[in-house]
């Protein structure tokens, strides 16, 4: 061993070794000298201890967050006390966002791929050569394909969203895709049917709230969940409809195991009982309300015996629920909930809570369902310029789109019947719709796109079938992915262009609406420490390289593009973010330092306005200015103008259960169940199976199971529990994952996008994540 | 009194002394006689740190050309320490293949470069960070403005032992009597930041690697800071109380 040593040690002498050394090369070190002599300790950085306000961006809901910054590092997050919407909470997923900038795995900086899609091959880029690669690629596309639209951009919701879109509107692209019609389309457009936008309950001034399918106690943590926990003991009335019995069931005064898709025949069964009973608001339904004898008409035929038969509850039980609503209406609510991406019908569901809520009165009003307010923001008049090679989304333009496009939604026996066959009805200009948008690209109809640029969304994992979302890909010419992590979509990109953590950036202020609206913007609460970007920089940097080569703005009049340089470029994309900020609230004295301060701004204290809408000459958005009971736009489209109970299209096979999909407090989606801190609270996911079925086939709790639909199969744990009805199973998303180097998800528990079916919505355009039958057996 | 190594190496990791206040004593700047500094050695050891910092950072066209250039010169240390010679690939393999290893393979990294994911939970910046910070900046240094890497990135802790080894050696001569605060320095970054981090690091290169070249290379770098008492003792010229054994 001594012999060795010596022996190793040989170096140590004058080797070669150290006269190679002199021939390094100049400009080769990564130190250099301080600009202060050196052991003169007076210079040294101080410890320090800051607390820095910003927002979480952890999940949607944007809480009020402390940051707490040692020495320069975030040491801790605190939830912001005074801040009005979150009112002092931060969830486990907002507490854990501390590791975030801190975590090894993150993007660093830009990536080009080098090998094969998908084969791992990388080299570094600058983010010069990054912005001219996608520039140039981007006149590419548009000169081979003389569409703009041939080049597709995803996203989903966040404060830097909108400089997305000012590099989507400077390219000219209308095919935009967002996350949307896989959460929240068919709730939104439900409800609007109704009142003409998506409202907030007021669940902290609640007497009694009817809860289906959406569990506030353990789903996505919400500022209603706050409110939920801290109202809750205090008299409020909770009836849970469910067919788990869930954390929020456990807290319920009751709770039914409703038969999986059979929720409407439950309310309209209610809204046959407060009609039938005169227990409704005559005053109010007189006063506000459109339709009102011809819903009286509908539902006379959904009594709670009927009912009974479809939701497996008893009908005294829905009487009982139905009278207690009414009771404490105007303060009772049905809960509109969250995602809603369940079945085809779901749009009808929700107009059905929503016409429960108008005939009961529960609407903008202490205690009930209130629209939304907000606090208004200047604009920054942006003129983008009018491209002439522009064609419309894929998922519009194409004919029969939903008939050609969508097998499963032609085996719908509803079609013809409530159910749009040719397109998606009321498709959002800027959601379109992920399954109609992704079979048109398959499709190559109406025309090809072989563009895809993707901002914070994960496809690949998140849009059912995910063998289809994989083929999409593959049509790319060109994939640009804009993320803070080598996501399973990234993967497959061509060019990976890190965005800083939300801990990290400047992002504009934004208006959140509610019943409590507010202002928030983020601030830095630490240094970025790698080379990333905000999509603010990326768009100025992509677009200055645009503007470089003429063949990109030749289909435009050359005065747009004068304004555009002016306008667009120099005025915002050129100044400091702040700059942008300051703009946005040059009506609002002091909200800047405010912002600055607290994270947040508001007006009157934060106070709730109630009945803004009830004001005498108020016009609803609605084709009659009223609350539409019957909706006459819906009459026109040639779906059902009242919500008339849709028996389920798809039956399942002996042996089959109806799969559904959920979601926990402590993972967002997709996106952070490799968080360390996170992964501690839950390391894989478990299929849910009732007992009895279990025992049927031999299935003991903990053992693994395979789980098969027709798209595809995995391997999960088995949760054995009388916690659900034998006739479904259900899982949390975000497990499964294909990438090995999401370590901690990798092969633990299963993907839902592996085996939920691609079934639409064809009124808003939604996923249909509840629509699909499995069969379980032994691993 | 002189101070043997063993002693030196338990004060520097001894929680409650402060580095700052201690490199100014006058009793601690007399614990070395820099009359014994091994120049060749420290020489030779100060272009290994930095050929092996050039090695651990992303292969751009004028790093690879410098890690290709010099490669024959550390033969005789990449056999004795790393087993073999490493085989450099192109570079436009070895640049995937740096990637893939040490910035970003499929929503992770393998080998993550910083000392800090060899500390505590494996995040970066650890406790100890903001400490190398002082360090760094106590002795003179700071990153270049142009280099987005944190600090305790490994090419950077290797090119500071080089920075340090070199002041070693210019200032040998000279009667500053801030050397002994460069030696603290220096044995800090090794057994504080590096030496932690190479066992789980080379493992993890062995596991992900596609080429040779970062096994063989990585080998030499465990091998080396294993290796680091009777290095350290040799070249610094400190009475160690098992110096027969140390030093062969």
């Amino acid at each position: 061993m001594k012999k060795k040593l010596m022996s190793r040690r040989k170096f140590l002498g004058l080797s070669s070794s150290a006269i190679a050394g002199a021939l390094f090369g100049p400009n080769l070190n990564m130190l250099t000298a301080a600009p202060t002599d050196p052991f003169d300790y007076s210079i040294l950085p101080k410890g320090t201890r800051e607390y820095i306000a910003s927002n979480c961006a952890m999940c949607v809901n944007k809480c009020g967050i402390i940051g707490e910054v040692v020495n320069g590092k975030l040491h801790k997050i605190n939830p912001n006390p005074r801040h009005v919407k979150s009112r002092g909470m931060l969830c486990a997923k907002g507490n854990a966002g501390v590791s975030l900038p801190y975590s090894p795995d993150r993007l660093k900086t830009p990536l080009l791929r080098t090998g094969k899609r998908g084969e791992g091959k990388w080299k570094e880029i600058s983010w010069d050569e990054a912005f001219k690669y996608v520039a140039k690629n981007l006149a590419d596309l548009k000169q081979k394909y003389e569409n703009r639209s041939s080049v597709a951009f995803a996203s989903t919701e966040g404060f830097q969203e909108e400089f997305y879109y000012y590099l989507v509107n400077s390219f000219g692209s209308l095919n935009t895709v967002r996350h949307t019609t896989l959460c929240l389309s068919t709730n939104i457009q439900g409800w609007s049917s109704v009142f003409g936008s998506f409202p907030d309950a007021d669940l902290a001034n609640a007497e009694y709230v009817l809860m289906l399918g959406s569990d506030r106690a353990q789903a996505l943590i919400t500022p209603d969940s706050v409110d939920f926990q801290r109202y809750k003991p205090k008299g409020q009335k909770l009836i849970v409809l469910d067919p788990r019995f869930t954390e929020t069931g456990a807290k319920a005064d009751r709770w039914y195991p409703i038969k999986p898709r059979t929720d409407q025949g439950f309310v309209l069964a209610m809204i046959n009982v407060i009609i039938s009973e005169n227990l409704y608001d005559h005053k109010f339904v007189e006063t506000y309300t459109h339709g009102f004898e011809e819903l009286k008409e509908l539902v006379a035929e959904y009594t709670p015996e009927w009912a009974e038969k479809k939701c497996e509850i008893a009908a005294d039980e829905i009487r009982k629920t139905a009278r207690e609503f009414a009771d404490h209406a105007p303060r009772s609510v049905i809960y509109p909930g969250r995602r809603s991406s369940f079945y085809s019908h779901e749009v009808y569901v929700r107009q059905t809570f929503a016409i429960l809520a108008a005939i009961c009165g529960c609407w903008d009003t202490k205690g009930a369902v209130v629209p939304k307010s907000s606090i208004k923001l200047a604009s920054h008049d942006v003129m983008f310029p009018f491209f002439n090679l522009t064609r419309d989304r894929v998922d519009r333009e194409a004919v029969n789109l939903v008939k050609d496009v969508v097998p499963s939604a032609v085996q719908c026996p509803m079609i013809g019947t409530g159910l749009p066959d040719d397109s998606c009805a009321f498709l959002s200009e800027k959601d379109g719709s992920w399954i109609t948008f992704r079979e048109a690209v398959l499709q190559d109809d109406p025309y090809p796109v072989r563009g895809f640029f993707c901002f914070k969304q994960n496809p690949v994992q998140s849009v059912p079938n995910v063998k289809k979302t994989m083929k999409m890909l593959e049509k790319m010419e060109f994939i640009c992915v804009i993320e803070q992590q080598m996501s399973d979509t990234a993967w497959y990109a061509d060019i990976v262009l890190p965005h800083s953590t939300y801990l990290e950036s400047w992002d504009p202020a934004h208006s959140i609406g509610g019943i409590w609206p507010i202002v928030e913007m983020r601030q830095p609460v630490i240094k970025p420490l790698f080379d990333t970007k905000t999509m603010f920089e990326i768009s100025g940097g992509i677009i200055h390289e645009m503007l470089k080569i003429p063949s990109l703005w030749d289909d435009i009049d050359p005065v747009d593009l004068v304004d555009f340089k002016k306008n667009v470029v120099e005025d915002i994309l050129d100044k400091p973010i702040q700059d942008y900020i300051k703009h946005q609230l040059v009506n609002h004295p002091g909200a800047y330092k405010q912002l600055l301060k607290e994270g947040f701004y508001t007006v009157d204290g934060g106070r709730p306005t109630y009945g803004k809408t009830l004001k005498p000459g108020f016009r609803f958005k609605s084709k009659t200015g009223k609350i539409e009971l019957f909706n006459e736009r819906y009459k026109e489209f040639g779906l059902f103008p009242l919500p008339k109970y849709c028996e389920p299209e798809i039956l399942p096979d002996p042996g089959q259960y109806r799969f559904l999909v959920g979601r926990t407090a402590w993972n967002t989606h997709t996106s952070t169940q490799n968080n360390p801190y996170l992964w501690e609270i839950q390391k894989e996911n478990a299929v849910w199976l009732n007992t009895g079925e279990a025992k049927k086939k031999g299935i003991v709790d903990g053992e693994y199971v395979r789980i098969k639909s027709k798209i595809g199969e995995q391997r999960i744990k088995a949760y054995v529990t009388e916690k659900i009805r034998p006739d479904c199973v259900f899982y949390v998303n975000g497990w499964g994952r294909k990438s090995p180097g999401m370590s901690r998800a990798y092969k633990s528990g299963a993907s839902e996008a592996e085996i939920i079916d691609d079934v639409l919505d064809t009124i808003s355009g939604g996923v249909c994540m509840h629509e699909t039958f499995v069969t379980i057996k032994k691993a | 009194m002189e101070m043997s190594f063993e002693s030196l190496k338990e004060t520097i990791f001894a929680q409650s002394r402060t580095l700052r206040p201690g490199m100014q004593d006058k009793h601690e700047t007399s614990a070395w006689d820099k009359n014994r500094l091994d120049v060749e050695s420290a020489l030779a050891l100060k272009n290994i740190f930095f050929y092996l910092s050039l090695i651990f950072r992303y292969p751009t066209e004028q790093i690879y050309s410098e890690i290709a250039g010099h490669l024959e010169a550390f033969t005789d240390f990449f056999t004795d320490y790393g087993g073999a010679v490493p085989e450099l690939p192109p570079i436009d393999d070895l640049q995937p293949e740096y990637i893939s290893l040490f910035v970003n393979n499929q929503g992770f990294v393998p080998a993550a470069p910083y000392a800090s994911c060899y500390q505590g939970d494996g995040l970066l910046m650890s406790d100890n960070f903001y400490r190398l910070r002082q360090i760094i900046m106590e002795s003179g240094f700071m990153l270049d403005a142009s280099v987005h890497e944190l600090e305790d990135h490994l090419a950077v802790l290797l090119e500071f032992c080089s920075s340090l080894l070199n002041t070693l050696v210019e200032k040998n001569n000279s009667s500053d009597k801030n050397l002994m605060a460069c030696i603290y320095a220096l044995l800090e970054i090794s057994y504080r930041y590096i030496e932690p981090l190479v066992d789980d690091f080379t493992d993890k290169i062995n596991s992900y690697a596609s080429y040779d070249f970062y096994k063989v290379t990585g080998k030499a770098l465990k091998s080396l800071f294993h290796d680091a008492d009777p290095i350290y003792v040799q070249l610094l010229g400190f009475r160690s109380n098992s110096t027969n054994e140390l030093q062969g």
